[in-house]
């Protein structure tokens, strides 16, 4: 019978992997221009390598429909990808089917958007980035931001790990969880149902939302598991 | 137009006989093809060892629903999800039936029966299974003791996931008319959100409580869902009258018994189920209405973490008070519970006198076990085996219906009530110029919402009775009631006994002449453009 040694996981492989998902993801909720389209290709390349440790996760097969898609989508070129993410993204009537901003979950409706953008900025603030001018472009609050945030403290928890600082790693294991349940959580699943809705079943968008809510809701379980399991603080375990 | 049934691939391990062409064990294999399931059957050689490698082949058959018969202790529940999911398979979408019992004792033709039985009924759960969402997962990390070593610091410890029940919004009635699962969760965590009731798996114990309080079945629980319950039961029962434990998935141990030998004596099949609160007195009553000649409760009793040990025993209590009054023999011994040690439940089991069933099979489309219907089925089906009873009416703190009794001199037949009920036990309905509120018990789940929204004194009560003469009577009319209409324009105002009662309470404080007609006599719109 398999040992369970052979399924045993590096840590820093499992934050590697969500960085890069993390990333795809958070880059695919931009608009797809030419160059933007090219980093995308190079990342899902690179999550294609981490398929063996990826398909012990439930959001493997979404997952993994996703990265299809975007490699027939991307031989076939960005024009209908472009007119797509506009449609459900940018414009619309009566208003746009999809809105990609947490304050337009978070406040319905309210004038409370202006303080939701700004805990944002705090919370990158607090891991250490701010927003470049590029990113200026589009709100604080822009989903891909938010995930492309997740990507950046999952890969200086990487970082850390391969420095073998596991207190550093540690820290940044916990500002995923109060990114994950102050913001994510709270408004990601209702972003997707909506662009489940929308979007056409087969279009890239539609596994898109399948792909995002399956990965950001697992990960707000593992980041749970991991804190319930102890391995934040590494003062509270001895070594054996 | 049905939907088509899923085909199911048997696995046998080859060491349950003394070879792969053991004839026993190829009896036992043409018993489960023969058994009308659109399943296929094989046997494989040194399967309990060679699990990883047997799930990737079945896996690059495009087989999506597969049951293993095991001779040996089953492996780790999370290394067996880690291969099915390596392989591409859903892990819920399995199931792993230990049958060593059987090999060990070398099969007498009961045990072979009994294992065919047990193979059956994990063919028939897989096949009334749907799937599973990835949301639907909640991961939890394995590990013996709470402090972990530096090197787990390093590695990702064993995790493995457990499903956690979520609503299927197309057949939810929503919290504002219903809402009894909220009511239901001893951890509070179903949540309103965006209008929509979801459950929250970080605080969700998947104890199953909430699909168990569902009137309309709207809960989708991967490898516990009523569906699936439905297709087991009546599988299990499908040949000769046997007993059925239904054990909660806490007391596994117990079942695993020591030494490696199940301390069920022969007669004697299991179900698991997430936790026996989620166990309702229909359950119990349609199986044995269907074939069971017993049935035993293997719960936590007073350890259980969703403190329903005094609920389970109230349910029991209900179940034997009903079968008394329905005439059937030994009422305490056709349900119990019995003790979470395998040594007291052997002995418990082996003591319980050796009864006939009640009934005969059932088929399973007869089976649902949503309440309160699965109740009033099973009910009617033992009444139907007793002559001599006809109108059994049973009070209790566990019924799983009431039964709403109406003063119709003093209803006015406003409708509140109905608006409340959230099952529509009581509605409302306008038929030829008139207002009629209709009582249907066999929807009546005893939530008692009713009554302290009448707004009349000493119109409305609810008890937990289960009413025989209620249940064959169905929906009934309370009350009818002509409606008033508007003077001015037409319009309806309300029902007539409902302007009466507001008319002799003016009438009682002195009010104006002209107040009376305006509120009686005119409708809001045209008592708003008058002043």
């Amino acid at each position: 019978m398999n040992s369970t040694d052979e399924t045993a996981a590096n840590l820093g492989d499992v934050a590697s992997m969500r960085h890069k998902t993390y990333l795809l993801l958070g880059s695919l909720f931009h608009y797809p221009s030419d160059v933007e389209m090219d980093g995308v290709a190079v990342v899902a390349d690179e999550i294609n390598r981490d398929l063996d440790l990826i398909r012990s996760f439930p959001f493997f097969n979404p997952l993994n429909t996703l990265i299809e898609g975007l490699q027939r989508e991307y031989k076939d070129g960005g024009l209908k990808l472009q007119s797509e993410h506009v449609g459900l993204f940018q414009i619309g009537t009566p208003e746009t089917p999809c809105p990609p901003y947490e304050s337009y979950y978070m406040t319905e409706g309210s004038h409370m958007a202006g303080w939701v953008m700004s805990q944002v900025e705090r919370s990158y603030a607090a891991g250490g980035f701010t927003m470049t001018d590029t990113a200026k472009k589009e709100l604080p609050d822009h989903i891909g931001h938010e995930l492309q945030f997740m990507s950046l403290l999952c890969g200086r928890e990487t970082e850390a790990r391969d420095d073998s600082d596991l207190e550093q790693a540690a820290g940044f294991l916990r500002l995923q969880r109060m990114f994950l349940h102050q913001h994510l959580l709270s408004w990601i699943p209702r972003l997707t149902h909506k662009l489940r809705l929308v979007a056409d079943e087969r279009s890239l968008y539609h596994q898109l939302a399948e792909a995002t809510n399956a990965f950001v809701v697992h990960d707000g379980d593992f980041v749970e598991a991991m804190a319930e399991a102890g391995i934040f603080s590494v003062e509270e375990n001895g070594a054996r | 137009m049905p939907e088509t049934k899923k085909q199911v691939e048997v696995l046998l391990c080859a060491d349950l006989g003394e070879s792969s062409e053991d004839s026993e064990l190829k009896a036992v294999a043409d018993g489960l093809e023969k058994s009308g399931s659109d399943v296929h059957v094989e046997i494989v050689p040194d399967l309990c060892k060679q699990t990883d490698r047997t799930l990737k082949n079945v896996s690059q058959r495009g087989v999506e629903r597969l049951v293993l018969g095991l001779c040996s202790r089953v492996s780790a529940e999370h290394e067996f999800q880690g291969w099915a999911r390596r392989a591409g398979l859903d892990p819920y979408s399995f199931e792993l039936i230990d049958l060593h019992r059987w090999a060990h004792d070398n099969g007498s033709s009961q045990d072979m029966e009994e294992a065919v039985l047990l193979l059956k009924a994990a063919v028939e759960r897989l096949q009334a299974f749907k799937g599973s969402d990835p949301e639907q997962l909640k991961m939890k990390i394995l590990y013996e003791e709470r402090k972990l070593s530096r090197r787990s610091l390093v590695s990702l410890p064993p995790w493995a996931y457990e499903a956690v029940p979520s609503v299927k919004m197309e057949s939810c009635l929503g919290h504002d008319q219903c809402g009894l699962c909220v009511d239901a969760c001893p951890v509070d965590a179903i949540e309103k959100v965006s209008g929509e009731l979801t459950v929250n798996k970080l605080e969700c114990k998947t104890c199953g409580l909430c699909q168990a309080a569902c009137p309309v079945g709207a809960f989708n629980f991967p490898g516990s869902g009523l569906d699936q319950y439905e297709a087991e039961i009546p599988a299990l029962l499908s040949q000769g009258s046997r007993g059925l434990v239904i054990a909660c998935r806490r007391t596994g141990e117990t079942l695993e018994g020591s030494n490696g030998r199940s301390p069920l004596p022969a007669g004697w099949l299991p179900i698991e189920v997430p936790c026996m609160g989620a166990v309702t007195p229909g359950w119990i009553l349609q199986a044995l209405a269907g074939g069971a000649s017993s049935v035993a409760l293997l719960s936590c009793g007073e350890y259980c973490r969703m403190s329903q040990g005094s609920i389970v025993d109230k349910r029991v209590d209900y179940i034997q008070e009903m079968l008394g009054l329905l005439g059937v023999d030994s009422p305490k011994e056709r349900v119990m519970t019995v003790p979470a040690k395998s040594s007291a439940l052997a002995g418990a089991l082996d003591d319980a006198p050796s009864l006939k069933s009640i009934n005969g099979r059932m088929s399973p489309s007869d089976l649902t076990l949503i309440e309160p219907a699965a109740t009033a089925e099973a009910i009617v089906k033992l009444v139907n085996e007793k002559e001599a009873v006809k109108d059994p009416s049973l009070t209790h703190d566990a019924s799983p219906m009431g039964l709403v009794r109406i003063n119709k001199e003093t209803c006015t037949t406003c409708g509140s009530c109905a608006s409340f009920c959230p099952t529509a036990a009581l509605d409302v309905v306008e038929e030829d110029e008139k207002l009629v509120l209709t009582y249907d018990t066999l929807s009546c789940v005893n939530c008692g919402r009713c009554a302290p929204v009448c707004p009349e004194s000493n119109t409305i009560s609810v008890e937990g009775t289960t009413d025989l003469v209620a249940i064959m009577k169905g929906r009934a009319t309370i009350k009818e009631e002509g409606v008033a209409r508007c003077k001015n324009c037409g319009r309806p105002i309300a029902p007539t006994a409902m302007l009466n009662r507001i008319q002799s309470m003016l009438d009682d404080n002195d009010s104006s002449e002209e107040l009376v007609k305006a509120l009686t006599e005119l409708c809001s719109d045209c008592r708003a453009s008058s002043t």
